[in-house]
């Protein structure tokens, strides 16, 4: 019973919230449906609360990270006690006026806003392991990027142009002298392909080969966003549709209980 | 312009205010909304199937789904991380237990923890929901139940760590630099916080691997993780540790209807482009665009 119980409600649940989605007329009883789900989450937030302490209260008694858990406990009831006395000072802990509206917008937004900032940082690092030319995808990768990245900037259409030049370049350079044990008619496509690429850095430099690149650098953008992207984007959309309603429908049907115990 | 009903009537360019009266009543007889009919015979479509295929696996369990690599992985995972020494770090990201790749993520849990228990590895879960965090609990001691060591079970283990986001990116990564985990598994559901979590794992030197339904974050984790569990993949996950056939039922029924969408995309795309040529082709592409919308 206590399996049967819970995964009966589960099923009752599941059949009335899609029975109610495909009637007109029964929107409040949905509205309803969500304030008692509201509810209940509220009342859940408590349970966090309760593990939170605990958590922390035996990190100090077994003398593990004291210093941090100490500082979140010490937070913790600092900020609550100031919730309620601005609550019951100014009416609301966020009022216009309130003195917890100085420590959410003196210490909690700042302290958020730099974690969200060190994303920079991470995209960083991670697009320079992600852009490693190791293998051709990768190189396609690398391109694409690039292309994106360049025609999403201010002044894309000159930049775009030179970049490429200077890509070209130091391609055609890397190839025309790194020739070490290549003899005869090897050695000679190699720097013939070496003399072709630099040969190009400078030919996409001529007036209406730059402003033919710089003035497409944009569409080309746009167009890798909106169709291959968005084709891939699309298939894993309908993957992930197709999986939502297999894995709700197992969960309905009781086949799915490794979610409960 | 907006439209609204009083006493006076006025009209300022983009907001007029008509006579009340006409006031729209609210229906209040219940009925089926017929826009939704398609909807309604798509799930009837993908049940029947779904009923059909349950009954094929039942005579013959031995249905074939492809290799995820990522949920091979996990053995090795596990099997370093005793080595090592070190705990698991296991996070369904950020959300409550309403979302389904949050759920989808418990059931991979329980196979970590299941094979965590057998080299005696601690799995910590740190969580953003207090919901997610009573089930998370619910799902780890049963899987110490099953496997047989119901004292390995530790409640301080499955943690609240705060209900914000950046809050707990941070917690996460102070709890990853500190521990050094053997193996980090983020499977659920993530939002911004998800290329700070996984450059974390890769920083502390842990085998990461990342599962989500979450579209925009699926390349940060392709960048950052060791393996990743492409989109409903995530789904498919429990079905394909279990290999229980009534779960594998379910998953070729979604194959299948992913066979149906690329027969119909391709049918549609070649009509579209003979339209180019034909104009009667388009007419096609009309109707079956009426159809299915």
């Amino acid at each position: 019973m206590q399996r049967q119980g819970p995964i009966a409600v589960v099923i009752l649940s599941a059949l009335f919230s899609t029975t109610i989605f495909f009637l007109r007329g029964a929107e409040d009883i949905q509205t309803y449906a969500l304030i008692v789900a509201i509810v209940i989450s509220g009342f859940a937030l408590l349970l966090g609360v309760d593990s939170l302490i605990l958590y922390h209260m035996r990190n100090i008694q077994e003398g593990k990270n004291t210093l941090f858990s100490g500082v979140l406990l010490i937070s913790f009831f600092i900020t609550v006690i100031w919730g309620f006395f601005a609550w019951w000072r100014y009416g609301s802990p966020f009022a216009q006026d309130s003195t917890f509206m100085w420590l959410f917008l003196n210490v909690y937004l700042p302290l958020d806003a730099t974690m969200f900032s060190i994303l920079a940082f991470y995209i960083a690092s991670a697009a320079y392991r992600a852009f490693r030319a190791r293998n051709f995808n990768a190189l396609i990768l690398l391109i694409t990027a690039s292309v994106i990245m360049i025609g999403r900037v201010l002044y894309s259409n000159i930049v775009f142009p030179i970049a490429l030049s200077v890509f070209l370049l130091l391609a055609g350079l890397w190839i025309f002298t790194n020739t070490r044990k290549l003899y005869g008619s090897e050695l000679l496509f190699r720097r013939f392909l070496g003399g072709f690429l630099m040969g190009g850095a400078f030919v996409i430099l001529l007036p209406p080969i730059f402003n033919f690149l710089g003035g497409n650098i944009s569409a080309l953008t746009d167009w890798l966003l909106s169709v291959p992207q968005n084709a891939a984007k699309r298939g894993i959309y309908l993957g992930l549709g197709f999986g939502q309603v297999a894995f709700a429908l197992r969960i309905m049907f009781g086949i799915e209980r490794s979610w409960i115990r | 312009m907006r439209v609204y009903y009083g006493k006076e009537k006025f009209d300022t360019g983009w907001i007029t205010v008509k006579l009340e009266n006409p006031i729209p009543q609210k229906a209040s007889v219940i009925s089926f909304d017929t826009s939704k009919t398609n909807i309604l015979i798509g799930i009837l479509l993908f049940s029947a199937l779904f009923v059909f295929l349950l009954y094929l696996a039942r005579i013959n369990p031995r249905l074939y789904i492809r290799r995820i690599a990522g949920l091979d992985a996990i053995d090795e995972a596990v099997g370093r991380t005793a080595e090592m020494g070190k705990p698991i770090i296991y996070t369904t990201g950020i959300g409550s237990i309403d979302n389904l790749a949050i759920l989808a993520g418990l059931t991979v849990l329980k196979h970590v923890t299941k094979k965590s228990s057998l080299y005696e590895v601690s799995v910590l879960m740190p969580n953003n929901d207090p919901l997610t965090l009573a089930a998370a609990r619910e799902v780890v001691k049963e899987a110490y139940l099953e496997s047989g060591r119901p004292d390995l079970y530790r409640e301080n283990d499955i943690f609240f760590l705060t209900s914000e986001q950046f809050g707990f990116a941070s917690g996460m990564s102070g709890l990853m630099q500190r521990l050094r985990p053997g193996a980090v598994f983020m499977m659920g559901y993530f939002y911004a916080e998800s290329l700070i979590l996984a450059e974390n794992a890769y920083v502390s030197g842990a085998i990461s691997t990342a599962g989500t339904t979450s579209i925009d974050q699926l390349p940060f984790f392709i960048a950052s993780c060791d393996h990743t569990l492409i989109g409903d993949e995530l789904y498919a996950a429990s079905a394909y540790i279990s290999r229980n056939p009534l779960e594998v039922a379910s998953i070729k029924t979604g194959d299948w209807f992913k066979a149906l969408s690329a027969i119909i995309i391709s049918v549609g795309s070649i009509f579209a482009t003979l339209s180019i040529f034909n104009p009667q082709f388009g007419e096609v592409v009309k109707i079956m665009v009426n159809v299915l919308k």
